[in-house]
């Protein structure tokens, strides 16, 4: 079910009730956790129940496994056998289409003439994400970051805690796995700050996504009749809506399972507001770059190597992002794309320059930083033209178009979009240093209760009233 | 945790309050349903002639052309369940009504009532702005809330100022204008036609039933029913089945020879050409003052 659905509005207040209330120890607790986790994920389809209990149980006993046996080899038989399961449902669920279909292209292009292959499967919601979940776990009791866990019901709670389930954060056990292990008590404190994330994430995808989304498909669907400007505007709304659509799911989930007592990773740090492309890689989907830098580019070498291997590992990260993104050359693209933008930084050593917030100390930011903040989004925009593009003829001709087809400035119809990604730019810049802007410390007017019960009242009333067209979040599909 | 859930509580009380402003301030504003009440019930002694139908007479009849004692009582989907229930409501305040126009359009013996289908919310509309009473004051029908997207739809165009009414103060629907008119509008007759090709067989008695409904209401009151069918565009007339068309024609020529009504017939009528269409099966404002000229020249209302 959907986060902004109204059976998720009646989901949420039964399973808070009861997990609190009706439910006690922590193993009922958690056993109740799993349940209401695996109705939320069979609601879309109760098949997908049957691979994530997969997924699930083999990790669960790989880590069992790795803990009895010392000898390096059936250790790295054991990781690899993980890997390869998990990474083989993986595969043949998201990606044997696209090889088999590209494989029988590159057979017809030397003259011969295969059978088109290709399976009917659906693609279950979330298996990137818990999948590479589930492998994080693996691979850290191999390296023995952390024991294996014998609570198999903290364990099963851990991969299919519903929040984080099917869009991420992608969790590391080394967070999520303990606070699944020990009691929680309920923190009032922290359930009134998940009430305030979960309504600005749903402020973010309901009316700002989807509002953007319904011009953003209107102009890619006729991107070979628009004029550069439209396209360029398209391209701006795109971006705000995937960000609108990914980190508005994100607050929402962090914000959930904050009502639980329990802490998930932050997933965004206001990407839009990098000074360069090294920094928006930081800021922007934090869980799943952090799992590639520890679990791909470190054991590639890292940094800590010449930089022509550097580079390497750099590129290859960024290759398998792109298509852990989708099956898609589109995708590969893109991933390509910002690791061909990496280059220039690493080469000149300056990836890791920023560290702190753009304007750090200043109402506004300084005139070279509005140049760098303006390039890096001008180069990320271009980015999310490949990743929205349905292929690569598009996302050429969309880019194409933009650079070429001037025209006379059309009437503009999205103005009303337009206006709300100023309004979330606007609030998100004078909030960047907090997690997000709805954690008001009580100042000026705002130190009395009734003005921010009006102003959370009144987003209330604007998300419901101004939502958009109901869109699936993007990342679904991933 | 109480604190918490009492707290919650209380802001989810503050919510409801504000929609339920909210639904008080969509019932207070103008709509088609509550513009052709108000003059029913402020003019309806100086009716002789109500135009019944859906989107076809809505926009295809200009009542203030058509003579000096016209209302356009047609509505968006509007069927012949509700086209009875109208006109069985409002007569009363319409006691010189003398003629009632009911158009036969290809989807009218085979479409969702309101009620059945995925089209109930638009009942709303009936009973909330026409005192259509038809439910309990307690249903779904009674709150402009239970159509969540037209309620959040009513209070956006009420922040911004954006008014949403598009008819005049006699019922005909001003939306259709050539210069809104999609460029590529006649190519839409193949996907209209599907579109309108719900229920084939299900509904076609029911709704013969409410139309001779209809005429013995007229006929036991001393109102002449006239059938018409208005133009279509080529492309969505040439995509209509045989089957339902079959239908149409059967169910329509049963009526007209039964009661021997009046029938006037647009659907090809060569009189009408591009400019007077807003879509395959709808006209445009040019098309209705030429609709409404030829009726007014054939029916002769004010005389």
């Amino acid at each position: 079910m959907l986060f902004n659905s109204v059976q998720y509005l009646i989901f949420l207040p039964i399973v808070f009730i009861i997990y609190w209330n009706l439910v006690k120890g922590r193993n009922l607790r958690n056993l109740f956790l799993i349940a209401a986790s695996y109705l939320f994920y069979g609601w879309w389809d109760w098949r997908f129940l049957i691979l994530i209990f997969i997924t699930t149980s083999c990790s669960f006993a790989s880590g069992l496994l790795l803990n009895k046996y010392d000898r390096v080899v059936a250790r790295k038989t054991i990781l690899w056998s993980n890997v390869a399961l998990n990474l083989g449902i993986l595969g043949l669920f998201k990606y044997f289409n696209f090889f088999a279909r590209n494989f029988a292209e590159i057979l017809r292009s030397m003259g011969m003439t295969p059978d088109d292959v290709t399976l009917d499967l659906i693609l279950p919601v979330g298996i990137s994400f818990y999948t590479f979940q589930a492998l994080s776990y693996t691979i850290d009791v191999y390296r023995r970051k952390i024991k294996a866990t014998t609570d198999v019901i903290a364990f099963f709670t851990f991969i299919s805690f519903f929040p984080q389930l099917v869009a991420g954060p992608i969790e590391r056990a080394t967070n999520l796995l303990p606070q699944f292990e020990r009691d929680r008590k309920f923190d009032y404190e922290k359930a009134v700050d998940g009430c305030r994330q979960i309504l600005w994430g749903l402020f973010k995808k309901m009316v700002v996504a989807d509002t953007c989304a319904v011009h953003v498909n209107e102009i890619f669907g006729a991107y070979d009749t628009e004029g550069s400007i439209l396209l360029f505007l398209g391209a701006i709304l795109f971006t705000f809506q995937i960000y609108g659509d990914f980190s508005g799911y994100s607050d929402v989930a962090i914000g959930t399972a904050n009502l639980f007592n329990v802490n998930l990773m932050t997933n965004f740090k206001n990407p839009y507001f990098s000074r360069d492309v090294a920094e928006f890689w930081r800021r922007w989907h934090i869980s799943l770059n952090t799992w590639f830098r520890e679990y791909v580019y470190i054991p590639l070498g890292g940094s800590r190597c010449s930089k022509g291997k550097v580079l390497r590992n750099t590129m290859v990260v960024f290759l398998l992002s792109g298509f852990w993104h989708g099956a898609e050359w589109t995708y590969v693209a893109w991933g390509i794309y910002h690791g061909i933008l990496f280059v220039p930084l690493i080469i000149s050593g300056k990836n890791t320059r920023y560290t702190d917030y753009a304007g750090s100390g200043r109402f506004l930011p300084s005139f070279k930083e509005s140049l760098a903040m303006g390039l890096t989004s001008m180069l990320v925009v271009i980015g999310w033209i490949l990743f929205r593009a349905d292929n690569i003829e598009i996302a050429w001709g969309y880019l194409s178009r933009m650079f070429t087809a001037f025209d006379v400035m059309n009437p503009i119809t999205c103005k009303t979009a337009l206006m709300w990604c100023l309004i979330l730019v606007v609030i998100e810049w004078f909030t960047r240093k907090k997690t997000f802007p709805l954690q008001i410390e009580g100042h000026g007017i705002l130190r009395f209760r009734a003005a921010r019960w009006m102003l959370y009242a009144g987003l209330t009333m604007i998300v419901l009233i101004f939502a958009g067209q109901q869109t699936d979040f993007i990342y679904f599909q991933f | 945790m109480k604190k918490f859930i009492l707290k919650a509580g209380l802001f989810g009380i503050i919510i409801i309050m504000l929609l339920a402003v909210g639904e008080l301030a969509v019932r207070s504003m103008l709509t088609p349903y509550g513009i052709k009440h108000l003059e029913v019930v402020n003019n309806g002694d100086k009716i002789s002639t109500v135009v019944l139908g859906s989107s076809h007479t809505y926009y295809g009849i200009d009542a203030k052309e058509l003579g000096d004692s016209v209302i356009n009582m047609a509505n968006i989907s509007q069927l012949y369940d509700y086209d009875y229930y109208l006109l069985e409501h409002y007569k009363k305040y319409m006691p010189n009504l003398r003629r009632v126009i009911i158009p036969v359009s290809y989807f009218s013996f085979t479409d969702d009532f309101f009620e059945e289908g995925n089209e109930w919310k638009m009942a709303i509309n009936y009973k909330v702005y026409m005192e259509i009473d038809r439910h309990s004051d307690f249903s779904k029908y009674n709150f402009v809330i239970a159509n969540f997207d037209v309620y959040s739809g009513k209070l956006k165009s009420l922040l911004t100022g954006k008014s949403r009414i598009k008819c005049d103060s006699l019922g005909h629907g001003l939306d259709f204008t050539l210069d809104i008119r999609p460029s590529n509008w006649k190519e839409g007759g193949y996907k209209r036609a599907r579109d309108h090709e719900k229920h084939l067989h299900d509904n076609v008695g029911r709704s013969r039933e409410f139309l001779e409904k209809i005429v013995a209401f007229c006929n036991a009151n001393s109102i002449e029913p006239i059938i018409i069918t208005t133009p279509v565009w080529s492309s969505y007339y040439e995509s209509w089945r045989d089957a339902q068309k079959k239908i149409m024609i059967e169910n329509r020529d049963y009526i007209i020879n039964k009661y021997n009504l009046r029938y006037y017939d647009y659907i090809r009528d060569p009189r009408f050409v591009d400019e007077d269409f807003y879509d395959v099966d709808h006209l445009s404002d040019i098309g209705a003052t030429k609709l409404t000229a030829l009726l007014r020249d054939t029916l002769k209302i004010n005389e």
